[in-house]
């Protein structure tokens, strides 16, 4: 199966980013398929620079899981909104809109929104 | 890349690029190319998506210094 995620928050304030990287990891695990539009403050699970010292590095978990297979589109406009450039996110993330996020959900067998 | 008509869709947000792209490109006949002026970061993965989606064909962009040109050809 493919399943598709929507992120609309940021990461250390709410636990949604964990909770996706969790569910994501055990849906590779067993051979599906995931990608995930990061929206609003989800953006800024993807900034290169977030840095955790003696916690989980969310950026890196973001990055493990692109390896893994994940695709991660980001709102371009939200990044906007947020002062974020294509400089500002890790290599294995892209800036994308709508057309994108309506293309994830098409695409998918079942879509997961972690909001508030 | 010649094209048939100019959206100039810079300082626009997504999903404003995309809209009028698709109001736009009713303007022309179908084989003929709009070419579509935009700086939003998203419109880049955005574009190709919604010519999939529509039934249009991307032609491909060219980028300028702080924005891209996107050129589609109207296929329906």
């Amino acid at each position: 199966m493919h399943i598709g995620f929507l992120v609309r928050t940021g990461p250390y304030t709410s636990q949604n980013i964990d909770t996706f990287y969790e569910v994501a990891k055990s849906l590779l695990k067993k051979g599906h398929q995931a990608s995930v539009f990061l929206y609003e403050d989800g953006v800024i699970n993807i900034d290169k620079d977030i840095k955790s010292p003696q916690e989980r590095n969310i950026k890196d978990r973001m990055v493990e899981l692109a390896n893994m297979g994940v695709v991660f589109k980001v709102c371009g406009a939200c990044a906007k909104f947020r002062g974020q450039t294509k400089n500002d996110i890790v290599p294995e993330a892209k800036h994308a809109g709508m057309a994108v996020l309506v293309n994830i959900i098409n695409e998918s067998d079942r879509f997961v929104s972690f909001g508030f | 890349m010649k094209a048939d008509l100019t959206l100039d869709a810079r300082g626009l947000s997504c999903p404003m690029p995309i809209l009028k792209t698709a109001k736009k490109i009713k303007e022309i006949e179908i084989g003929q190319v709009l070419e579509v002026l935009g700086d939003d970061p998203g419109t880049e993965e955005d574009m190709p998506a919604w010519c999939g989606q529509s039934g249009n064909e991307f032609l491909g962009e060219e980028k300028e210094e702080d924005y891209f040109k996107f050129y589609v050809r109207r296929k329906v």
